[in-house]
Formats: structure tokens, C-alpha cells, sequence
């Protein structure tokens, strides 16, 4: 926790920094607001530092446990899903993306979630493009 | 406005609000009665689907989901001694107690009554405090609008629970990211990177979907629990006159804590529920017996979380303020549909406003037939496992960011806030501050700008006003006051691990 309170810390002052210079060249009426909270995320971070000094430390992420490459690997599929999706199209993609996060979720079962994949597809696909007229993207090659 | 309530009811009878109604209450009865997914989380993961509907019907869609989350978290806490939502955390202590007497069927019915009940008086409430607060809140301009705005953002020191300043940095990410696109009163491009997609702004929507749906989502794969087969036989669901007679005073004081805490932002059904199984256990004849099935131990906190509803939304609609995480994502929806929630809404949309009240009252019917005579089946979501429900819930998260503005970039924003949600949590940085922030921030930083142009430059406006000095030292005394509140619980902690070494 403290190691992550310190880096939390340093990637705030680097965006506050940022923001403080990449608003100079704005107009002052426009720039008064992002340079005021530029200095108040400083403080605060140095308000949160101070007291991460007085916080009992905690491992927030234990590595060798098996859950965290399962979430890793859902990440990439849901990742990969979202930016395949704009070129196969939801109803090619969907059913694969969602049996492979399942599967990544569990093994076995097979049968029902094939079924539970082409189920929500569909019932996904009726209700967006069907029913509320909203357009889902389509194959694109 | 009786009249205008009977035109809200005569929009919402129509048979496709109604049947949308209908839906998101089912819909909301399962999301509440599923642990891990909570009403913030279902009513974020819809809020796209009400794009494309008329404002009404997709606002009434939305009360239907929370009223009925609210009430089908009790579910999952009576059946598995989970409560489905934070809300019903209470419920379980005498609501799974009953059931192991093998009265759960009994328990079911009399969460399901308590909750109408309470949703019926908080609705109440909502149709005629909400517009008389409206009427004194006409006269706001500029500077009070700002006031307002401030205060709505000083709830970030009390939504953070014990982590304050990490919750105001939350809010000042949050105020970043609302910064980012074209300047609302010059035109001026900030924090755009040259990027078209980046001149509006940088939609909510995709941001609420990845700090609730998809960052919780993580962690329950995080989680993941094996498969677990839970085998319930319902019967006597429908509670005699006998029990109502038993619960009633418990039901009209549960009611009437959880709308009066649903009011106050920052509050919300978790706190009400305690709240009133507190009150209900000290005042009761029966108190000595509560923790062992008592049915007024179900009453009190299912009254009062489904009261809170009503109370939440009221200084939503009337001031503009989201007092929590659901109300902040109604603002969204709203804002979503173009209007601006504040006194203005019901001078300009009335008709809107109306419905919306007369949907909460639909709802709680919705799910009170439900909760008395679909139970057993609704009972069964419980068992859906989560190795198939949570990519299910990915690819909705997906699906409902896309479709917005039908935007890849959409989803490329959903999937880092996602992950800055999960590691925010993990890190233990509230996350609704960001949100409130984001919706605040615009409205914070272009009345102040308006109000002194009005005022040629001058900051005495901010504190010659009555009104709009009356809201900002109530926003310094909530953020000092919970700052305080921190550092005086820190000490009594400190002192407490002295104590115990």
C-alpha cells in the first residue's frame, strides 16, 4: 500500500506539473481553473504522502495468487474485443469473445456456454439494433 | 399539480413506458439480487440504453432499475445471507435468521411489503417537497448556482468514507477530466492533444461504465468464488394482516428515516437501513428477540433502505446536487437527454418531472407484485454462476459505451477508466468522487466565470448574496467538519491499538 501511495504520488505531481505548463498558453480566464487545481492536487498528494508515513503497511497485490493472471488475461481479451469489435462486427465477435472469457473464468462446461454465448448475443443484438433502433457495429471488411 | 401528476401517470400508463417500467424494475430485482452487482452498477450499465428512448420513458426505465435493485438486494440477504446490495445489509441479520427457521417464504414477503411500503412514502415525499423546494430555488443565479455547484462537490469529504483526501484528489482528477475539450464560454480547445475526437469533452457515460461496471467486474474475477447451488422452497410469500398490523408503526418510522436520510447527500439506503433497525430494536416490545428472526427486524431496514429512493432523488431534481454515486449517474442520464436538473426542470419540463414521480410510484408497485407472487423464480438468479455472468457483464459494459456516440474512442476511454477504477479501489481511492467532479466541475467553473463577468471582476458577489453565502459556508463547514470528523477517528483508533498492545 505504501509503495503504491508513493507512486499514486508521483504520477499526480507529474499530471499536476503537466497541466500547470500545458495550460500556459491558454487564455488566463481559461486557464485560472486548471492551474487552481493543479496546485491543490500538490497539496493534497503532500497532504496524502505526510500520511501514508502513519499508515500500516498492506500488500494490496499478492502476485503468486492465481487470480491475478486470470484478471490480466479477461483485461486483454475485453481489451482486444473492444478494439476488434469496429472491424468484425458485433454479432462475428461477441459469441467468440464471450465463450473465450468464460472459458478464461473456468474450464469445462463447454456445452452451456456455447449456448449462453450465441444467448446473449442475440438477446443483446434484438434489444440494441432491434428494439431501440440503436446501431451496433457491423463487419467491416 | 395534481394535474400534472395525472398526466405524469397518464404517460406512464402508456403501454410501452409501462412495459419499459416494467422491464427495468425486473431488471433492477435481478441486479440487486445477484451479490456484487449493486444499483449504482445496473443503473450505470443502462443509462445508454435511455439515448434512444424519449427522455421519459428512459428516465422512468432508470427509477424502475434503482427502486428495484434497492428492493432485490434483500433477497440475496434472506435466501444466502449475502446481502445482493449494501443496502440491505441489514436485512440479513433477522431476514436469514427467519429463513433458517424455514420461514423464508414469510421473510421474502413481509421485505417485499416493508420496502413498497417505504418506496410508496418516499415517493410521496418526492411529489410534494421536491417542487416547493423548486419554487424557493427559482430565484438562484449565477453566483448561487456556483454555490451550489461547491457544495455538491464538498459531499466528496463525506462519500469517501475514511479516505478524505484521497477522495479529493479523486474530485480533482475528476474536475480535470471534465476540463478536457472545448471551453464552454470561449472556445478555446484545453487538453485536447490535437485530437478531434477530444474537442467535446470527454463523454461520462464511458467513464461511469468503467468506474463502476467494468472495474467491479474485474475485481469479481479477481474473486472468483467456486460454483454454489442453492436449493430454496418458498411458500406463505404473502404476509397476513396479522404481520402487516405487527410491522406497520416499524414501517411508517422506517419510512420516514430512510426519505429524511435519502435527502441528505452523501447519505443512502446502507446507512438508512441501520439507521432504522437501530431505532426499530430500541423502541420495539420485541427488541430482546431481534437477531433471531424477528420480522420487524426485516421491516425497519427494508422500509427505510426503498425510502431513501425517493428522498435521494429530491435534491437531484430540485438543487441539481447528487447526494450519491445513483443520483450522480441519473444527473448523467438527464444531462444525457439535454436537460438540466434544478428548479429550471420543473418551470420548463414539468411534464417530465411529473412522470418521473409518477414512475417511482409504478415501480414500487412493479416490484411489489413481483416480490409477492414471482419470487420463487427471481429467487433463482442467485444461482446463475458468476464464470458466466461476469463476461456477460464485459460485453455489455462494451456494448452500452459504444453505443452512445457509436464511438471507438468511447470505448478506448471506458477501458482506462476501467482499469484506473480497479487500481483506484485497490489503492483505496474513492471512485464517485470522480464522477460527481466530472459532472459538477463544468457547471463549478463556467457560474463562476459568469458571475463575474456579471460582477466586472469583483469577488464580492460570491458573499453579498444571502443565499449564495448562506451555500458556500455550508460547504466549509461540510468540508471542514468531515476533515475533523477523520482526524478525530484517526486518534480514537490510535488510541484504541494503544490500548490493546
Amino acid at each position: 500500500m505504501k509503495r503504491g501511495n508513493w507512486i499514486a504520488g508521483m504520477l499526480l505531481i507529474m499530471l499536476a506539473v503537466s497541466v500547470w505548463f500545458g495550460s500556459a498558453g491558454f487564455p488566463p480566464e481559461s486557464s485560472f481553473f486548471p492551474r487552481v487545481i493543479s496546485v491543490v492536487i500538490i497539496v493534497l498528494t503532500a497532504i496524502m504522502l505526510i500520511e501514508t508515513k502513519a499508515v500500516k503497511d498492506e500488500t494490496v497485490f499478492e502476485w503468486a495468487a492465481a487470480n491475478y493472471p486470470r484478471t490480466g488475461k479477461v483485461f486483454v481479451l475485453t481489451a482486444f474485443y473492444s478494439f476488434l469489435l469496429g472491424y468484425f462486427g458485433f454479432i462475428f465477435l461477441t459469441p467468440i469473445a464471450l465463450l473465450a472469457i468464460m472459458l478464461v473464468m473456468e474450464k469445462g462446461n463447454y456445452g452451456t456456454k456455447i449456448i449462453a454465448s450465441v444467448l446473449t448475443t442475440a438477446s443483446i443484438y434484438l434489444v440494441f439494433e432491434v428494439l431501440l433502433d440503436v446501431p451496433l457495429p457491423a463487419w467491416s471488411f | 399539480m395534481f394535474e400534472l401528476l395525472l398526466q405524469g401517470f397518464a404517460t406512464v400508463l402508456q403501454p410501452q413506458v409501462l412495459g419499459i417500467l416494467i422491464a427495468g424494475t425486473v431488471g433492477g430485482i435481478i441486479i440487486g439480487a445477484l451479490p456484487g452487482l449493486t444499483a449504482t452498477m445496473g443503473v450505470a450499465l443502462l443509462t445508454p440504453l435511455t439515448f434512444t428512448m424519449p427522455p421519459a420513458t428512459g428516465l422512468v426505465m432508470l427509477c424502475g432499475i434503482y427502486c428495484g435493485a434497492i428492493y432485490g438486494g434483500s433477497i440475496a440477504a434472506i435466501l444466502i445471507r449475502t446481502p445482493g446490495t449494501p443496502a440491505a445489509a441489514a436485512t440479513v441479520i433477522d431476514g436469514y435468521a427467519l429463513a433458517q427457521k424455514g420461514q423464508a417464504g414469510k421473510a421474502l414477503g413481509i421485505s417485499a411489503f416493508a420496502s413498497f411500503f417505504g418506496g410508496i412514502v418516499s415517493a410521496s415525499a418526492l411529489t410534494f417537497i421536491a417542487p416547493q423546494l423548486a419554487k424557493l430555488a427559482l430565484s438562484f443565479s449565477s453566483p448561487e448556482y456556483f454555490a451550489m455547484a461547491m457544495l455538491g462537490l464538498s459531499i466528496v469529504s463525506a462519500i469517501s468514507g475514511d479516505q478524505v483526501t484521497k477522495g479529493l484528489i479523486s474530485a480533482c482528477i475528476g474536475l480535470l477530466v471534465g476540463m478536457v475539450g472545448m471551453d464552454m464560454l470561449n472556445g478555446v480547445p484545453r487538453f485536447t492533444f490535437g485530437q478531434v475526437d477530444m474537442l467535446n469533452g470527454i463523454s461520462f457515460i464511458p467513464v461511469l461504465i468503467g468506474l463502476f461496471a467494468v472495474a467491479e467486474a474485474f475485481r469479481t474475477t479477481e474473486g472468483l468464488m467456486k460454483r454454489q447451488v442453492h436449493d430454496f422452497s418458498l411458500s406463505g410469500v404473502l404476509p397476513t394482516m396479522a404481520d402487516i398490523k405487527r410491522c406497520f408503526k416499524t414501517m411508517v418510522k422506517g419510512s420516514v428515516i430512510g426519505t429524511t436520510i435519502g435527502i441528505i447527500p452523501a447519505t443512502g439506503g446502507d446507512i438508512a437501513a441501520f439507521i432504522s433497525y437501530g431505532e426499530a430494536k430500541r423502541s420495539s416490545p420485541n427488541g430482546d428477540k431481534f437477531g433471531t428472526g424477528e420480522l420487524e427486524g426485516i421491516a425497519a431496514p427494508e422500509s427505510a433502505n426503498n425510502g431513501a429512493t425517493g428522498g435521494a432523488l429530491i435534491p437531484l431534481l430540485t438543487l441539481g446536487i447528487p447526494g450519491d454515486a445513483v443520483t450522480a449517474i441519473f444527473l448523467g442520464a438527464l444531462m444525457l437527454q439535454g436537460l438540466r436538473p434544478g428548479p429550471l426542470l420543473f418551470k420548463d419540463n414539468a411534464d417530465l418531472v411529473y412522470s418521473i414521480f409518477a414512475g417511482m410510484f409504478i415501480a414500487n408497485i412493479v416490484f411489489l407484485l413481483c416480490g409477492l407472487f414471482a419470487i420463487k423464480y427471481f429467487a433463482k438468479v442467485i444461482n446463475i454462476p458468476k464464470p458466466i455472468l461476469t463476461p456477460i457483464i464485459f460485453i455489455l459494459c462494451v456494448v452500452g459505451a459504444y453505443s452512445i456516440n457509436n464511438s471507438m474512442f468511447d470505448l478506448l476511454i471506458m477501458m482506462i477508466f476501467g482499469v484506473l477504477g480497479y487500481l483506484m479501489q485497490k489503492y483505496k481511492f474513492p471512485v464517485s468522487p470522480i464522477v460527481l467532479a466530472l459532472i459538477l466541475g463544468p457547471m463549478a467553473e463556467s457560474e463562476f466565470r459568469r458571475s463575474l463577468m456579471l460582477s466586472q471582476g469583483s469577488y464580492d458577489i460570491f458573499i453579498t448574496r444571502p443565499i449564495c453565502l448562506l451555500l458556500l459556508s455550508v460547504t466549509m463547514i461540510s468540508v471542514i467538519g468531515a476533515y475533523l470528523k477523520q482526524k478525530k477517528r484517526e486518534k480514537s483508533e490510535g488510541k484504541a491499538l494503544e490500548t490493546s498492545r
